[in-house]
Parts: structure tokens; C-alpha cells; sequence
């Protein structure tokens, strides 16, 4: 099975210490082992824009999708037997004792991928799909995901896409006093839920922006964009 | 129905029941699947056995539970690969007992919901109907149903594994065990003397135990938390008379259940056997003094305030280092039982928990110092959180100021 990792910042967690820090050898250990099939840093939550439409209008607000004390740093892609093997991955990862992070699965069917062109300057931007309390509801008449992503595909704009499994099948893992905490729940508990992510590679975040605009569930949702680490 | 068919086919519903179930989760992957079949297997065999009992009725449950999955799976047109799974899954099957012991770490996985796991073990392991589960916890059928539905699509969704823990994860893991049958346990001990249906929660906690020492037989705490059950349990016919609650000091001791008292005794002697015993058989050591003893006087309070101590430094909960105070206060005199009490006072958790006051109040009576004591009484009337613990703490009251000073 394959889970997404969410490596999130947790304000109660332990201090960061940097001997404990063993980032390069959890990397290193699950390219090794084949678990991890990709991941990347992002830049701070502050450094986010969420994208939402209503009535029509563009509305672009400074911040994540949701106000929570812990935030999202980074993910990881990694393929596992099953969720004792996936929590035991998380666990070692350094970013357990100095955060929390969120073990949630996804499916296969809404796996995108298309190639990286080479067609000028590129950044990667970060997207989340996440469903909004104050959102227009869904019309499948009107609300085409995939005539949006068929189009970003063909511009060579969304790399890679995934359709998660529902934030009540997410597993949080903390280690703390070096004993690993598995618990119910995504990272933090919010109104609004994550149900998919993408990667978008864009000229700037202008373009992120204006594409996640278009994308329907700015409209019956609400779409976090965040640039990777470091912004150049 | 002659009897001894019914008799039969009761028995073999409750000791093989879980075995089947457990059995095809393994080979399908199904839980409602396997339960509903397991479950038309028995009906079937009530229409049918009392015309011709099977030779083998264990095997002839077992074997119809399967076909029933498998016809299922054949009109859900589930044939070839999945089909061809099956039988490779039932060329090798490991013991029955290897499925029942993961079917009960998959329903305490810690990725569920605390309520799930306890839902699940109920349902699945013990066998209780939904409708059963739901009227214990004090909840609608539609609500248990959705606690349920929630549960089994997350083991699926998530890929929670169907299996008994390796080396590394199972200590940890059985806390988890321990820890929801515990809660169990403590559901139905903490039921009132009408709330039948709560109240049987503390049956099926200890009938979930002695499977779980059965088929770990030689983990101490899996000893020790059924004699814990045992020896709490058999105090039940003495904790109410017909105005409410009796503690422990007022109880009439011969009306424990003598059987269950001598049972958890046993076993705490077996558990005591198994290494260094953890926080359930230490508690279970404790409620061993009490057993062992004919009166409050009798008991070897000494004895209890050592086993606190150990507890402590395994469980340093507020509730213990409380507990663990009045057992002092008891062991050696009220100033020294008083004196823990009130370094108690500076924790946050217990600064304003009725039961510290109630206590100190107690322990101030049986000095003589009756004006502190009322004044303890007060505070402690004060932080009750509701009626019922009021109620509770008046009756306290009452009989503490009217007690003759006993331990020195």
C-alpha cells in the first residue's frame, strides 16, 4: 500500500536537538530499502496562499487552509506492507520527536503523473485540495476535476496528483521519551480535511495561484498553495 | 429441541463462535462477511441439529461458515483470482488460535479510535450483537453501527494488518489489549445496581481474559489483570444495599463471591510467577490484601502501602500517589497518611479533586482534629462534581465524624 507522510511541526513536541537530528540516514535507509518513493521540504506555513471561489470571485488569503498550531513542513511518498510497517517508517523519522507526523493512505485510481517539461524556468509549488465549511457545495455538472487536470497535464503543469483516503482514516505518530504514540486522527483536528494533493511545477506563484483558481474545488473546497524549500 | 442438543450448540457458540470468525477475517479480509456468515452457520445449525446431529458439530460449523462465504463470493462474482486465494490461504492455516489472538490485537490497534477498539473487541471477539454493544454503552443501534462501520473501513482503508505483532511491537501492543479490557471491565464495575445492561460489560471484560491467558499464557499481566477483574468483581454483591453504594471498610465480606475470590486469588499467585509483575498484577496484589482479609482491621495495610509504592513508580498517576497516601495513612497512623496528603495538594491534578479532601478529611477525624476535619469536609462537599458524588460524600461524612478514632 502506498500512505502519504505528513511532516508537520508540533509546538508541544521535544526540542530539536541536531545529534538527534538523522534526517540524511532515514532518507538514505528508506531509498535503500525502497519504501520511499519521493518527498520535499516546504517552506513555512506563514509562506502559504489558499486559494478560494465564491460567487464567482477569486478570493487569495495569506496562511494555510486552516489556523493550527502545528503546520505542515514537508511530505514523503512511501510503499509499505501495511500500516505497522508505515508507522514503523514514520517513527523513524526525526521529525517524530521533534513534530508529529500523519500516516494517511491514498488510492491508486486518483494517481497522476506526467512529465516535467523543459520549456523555461520552472518552480514546484505544493497543492492541497481541502474541503472548506463555507464552500459552494459540489455539482457534478459543473464541477469537472478532470477536465482540470487533463488540461494542467497537457501544459505539463501538475507532475503528480493523488486522491487521499479520508482524514478519518489517517494515523498520527509521535515519539516521545523514545516511545513511539500511535493514535487516531490527522495531524491537528480541523473543520476542513486534506482529500488530495498535487505538485505543480509553475513560471511563479502567480501562475500556482491563477491554475488553482480554476480548479473546481476552489469553488466546492478550498486549495492551499505553498512553494517547496528553498524558494528560488 | 432435545436439551443435549441445545446444550451443544450453546457451549459451541461460545467456544468456537470467535475462532470461526477470526478464521475467515484471516482468509478474507471481510469482517462483516465473516460475521454474518459465522452467524448463519449457527442459525442454520439450530434448524438443523435438532433433526439430525452432525458427528462432528465444530467441524460442521466450520465448514458451513465457509461455504456461506464462499457462495457469497461466487454470486459477487468474485471468482478466480480472489477464489484461488482462498484455497491457498486454507492449505496452510495456522492454529485457530494464532487468528483469534490477532483478531484481538487488530481490534485494539492503537490507529483506532479508543471507542472503535472497544466496539470491535465486543462485537467481534466477544460476539455481543450491535444492538448489545449499543444498549451497554448507552448509545442508539444507528450510532454503534456507524462506531462499527467507522472502525472496519479504517482497518481496511488504512491497511491495519491482520496479525499478531512481532517481537519488537508486542509488549507495547498489549498494553493497548490490556488496556481496552480493562476499560471494559471498569464500564460495567462502575454500573449502578439497575444498569443491567452496563453491568454485564464486567462479565464479557473477564470472559475477553480468560481467552487472552489462555492464548498467552505466559505474559504476567495477561494473568494479572483477570485476577485483578476477578478479585474487583466478586465484591459486587456487597458494593449496594438498598440505599446506594458501600464501600469497601462497610462492606458485609461474606456475601463476596467466594468463587471468583478464590479463583483471582490463584491466579495471582500464577502471575506472581511470571518476572516482575506490571501495574495490573501489582493492583491485583492489592485487591488480593483486601480479599485475603476478614475485616479493615485485618488487613495488611503495610503491605498494601509497599504494593502502592511499586505501583507509583510504574504508574505515577495522581490517582495512585492518592491511593498510595491513604494506604500510609492506614499502615502507619493519620498524621502520616495526612502528611503525604497534603504534599499531594500542590498537584495540578489533584488540587481540586474532591476524593484528596474527602480523605484528608478522614484521616483529620481519626486524629481528633474535628474542626480541620469538617473544614476538610466542607472543601471536599464543595469540588464534588454532581449530585451523585455529593450524595456520595454526606454519607462519608456522616459516618467518619461519627467513628470512634480506630488506628492509632
Amino acid at each position: 500500500m502506498k500512505y502519504l507522510l505528513f511532516i508537520c511541526t508540533d509546538p508541544e513536541a521535544e526540542p530539536y536537538s541536531p545529534e538527534k537530528d538523522n534526517i540524511r540516514d532515514w532518507v538514505a535507509e528508506m531509498g535503500a530499502n525502497g519504501r520511499r518513493i519521493d518527498g520535499m521540504r516546504l517552506r513555512p506555513p506563514a509562506d502559504a496562499s489558499t486559494v478560494r471561489v465564491r460567487k464567482g470571485e477569486v478570493l487569495v488569503s495569506d496562511g494555510p487552509f486552516a489556523e493550527t498550531k502545528e503546520g505542515i513542513a514537508g511530505f514523503d511518498l512511501i510503499e509499505c506492507a501495511d500500516l505497522d510497517q508505515a508507522v514503523a517508517c514514520a517513527a523513524k523519522h526525526p521529525m517524530a520527536r521533534f513534530g508529529r507526523i500523519e500516516v494517511r493512505p491514498f488510492t491508486e485510481q486518483g494517481l497522476v503523473t506526467g512529465p516535467i517539461p523543459h520549456d523555461g524556468p520552472r518552480a514546484l509549488f505544493f497543492q492541497l485540495l481541502c474541503t472548506d465549511s463555507g464552500a459552494e457545495p459540489y455539482q457534478p455538472a459543473q464541477d469537472n476535476v478532470q477536465t482540470w487536470i487533463d488540461e494542467m497535464v497537457s501544459r505539463g503543469i501538475l507532475v503528480q496528483g493523488y486522491v487521499l483516503r479520508s482524514k478519518q482514516d489517517a494515523t498520527l505518530v509521535r515519539v516521545r521519551n523514545d516511545k513511539v504514540l500511535v493514535t487516531d486522527g490527522p495531524f491537528a483536528e480541523t473543520k476542513e480535511g486534506i482529500q488530495g494533493f498535487g505538485i505543480l511545477a509553475c513560471r511563479d506563484l502567480a501562475e500556482a495561484i491563477e491554475v488553482s483558481s480554476r480548479h473546481p474545488a476552489a469553488r466546492f473546497g478550498c486549495i492551499e498553495v505553498r512553494a517547496f524549500w528553498p524558494f528560488s | 429441541m432435545s436439551d443435549e442438543t441445545a446444550r451443544v450448540l450453546t457451549a459451541l457458540e461460545k467456544t468456537e463462535r470467535g475462532r470461526l470468525v477470526a478464521r475467515l477475517i484471516r482468509i478474507t479480509g471481510d469482517w462483516s462477511l465473516a460475521e454474518d456468515c459465522v452467524q448463519d452457520a449457527i442459525v442454520r445449525a439450530w434448524k438443523l441439529w435438532p433433526l439430525e446431529m452432525p458427528e462432528k458439530p465444530a467441524a460442521w460449523l466450520a465448514v458451513t461458515a465457509r461455504n456461506l462465504a464462499l457462495d457469497r463470493w461466487r454470486r459477487a462474482k468474485l471468482e478466480g483470482e480472489k477464489l484461488r486465494l482462498w484455497d491457498a490461504e486454507e492449505t496452510s492455516p495456522p492454529s485457530g488460535d494464532d487468528d483469534r489472538l490477532a483478531l484481538i490485537f487488530t481490534c485494539c490497534h492503537p490507529a483506532l479510535a479508543l471507542e472503535g477498539q472497544v466496539a470491535l473487541t465486543l462485537r467481534s471477539v466477544a460476539g455481543l450483537t450491535t444492538q448489545d454493544v449499543a444498549r451497554a454503552f448507552l448509545v442508539s443501534e444507528a450510532t454503534m453501527t456507524r462506531r462499527l462501520t467507522r472502525a472496519k473501513t479504517k482497518i481496511q482503508a488504512a491497511g491495519i494488518p491482520f496479525a499478531v505483532p512481532d517481537d519488537a511491537q508486542k509488549y507495547e501492543r498489549l498494553q493497548g489489549v490490556l488496556g481496552v479490557l480493562y476499560l471494559l471491565f471498569n464500564q460495567g464495575n462502575d454500573a449502578g445496581p439497575d444498569e443491567h445492561a452496563r453491568a454485564t460489560l464486567a462479565g464479557e471484560a473477564i470472559g475477553l481474559g480468560r481467552l487472552l491467558k489462555e492464548l498467552l499464557p505466559r505474559e504476567g499481566e495477561a494473568t494479572g489483570v483477570l485476577s485483578l477483574m476477578l478479585l474487583t468483581n466478586c465484591r459486587r454483591p456487597a458494593r449496594f444495599d438498598g440505599k446506594g453504594p458501600v464501600t469497601l471498610d462497610r462492606q458485609d465480606r461474606t456475601l463476596w463471591n467466594r468463587v471468583q475470590l478464590k479463583e483471582g486469588l490463584d491466579l495471582l499467585d500464577e502471575a506472581l510467577t511470571r518476572g516482575k509483575p506490571g501495574p495490573y498484577t501489582l493492583q491485583a496484589a492489592i485487591a488480593g490484601c483486601h480479599a485475603r482479609a476478614t475485616s479493615v482491621e485485618q488487613t495488611d495495610f503495610g503491605l498494601i502501602a509497599g504494593l502502592y509504592s511499586k505501583l507509583e513508580s510504574l504508574l505515577p498517576t495522581p490517582v495512585v500517589r492518592l491511593n498510595h497516601a491513604v494506604a500510609v495513612g492506614f499502615a502507619q497512623g493519620p498524621e502520616a497518611g495526612l502528611t503525604l496528603l497534603d504534599a499531594l495538594r500542590e498537584e495540578p491534578g489533584l488540587a481540586a479533586y474532591h476524593l484528596l479532601f474527602a480523605a484528608r478529611a478522614d484521616f483529620l477525624g481519626r486524629a481528633g482534629r474535628w474542626s480541620e476535619a469538617t473544614e476538610s469536609w466542607e472543601q471536599a462537599l464543595a469540588l464534588a462534581p454532581g449530585p451523585w458524588e455529593r450524595e456520595f460524600l454526606e454519607g462519608r461524612r456522616t459516618y467518619s465524624l461519627n467513628q470512634i478514632p480506630q488506628f492509632p
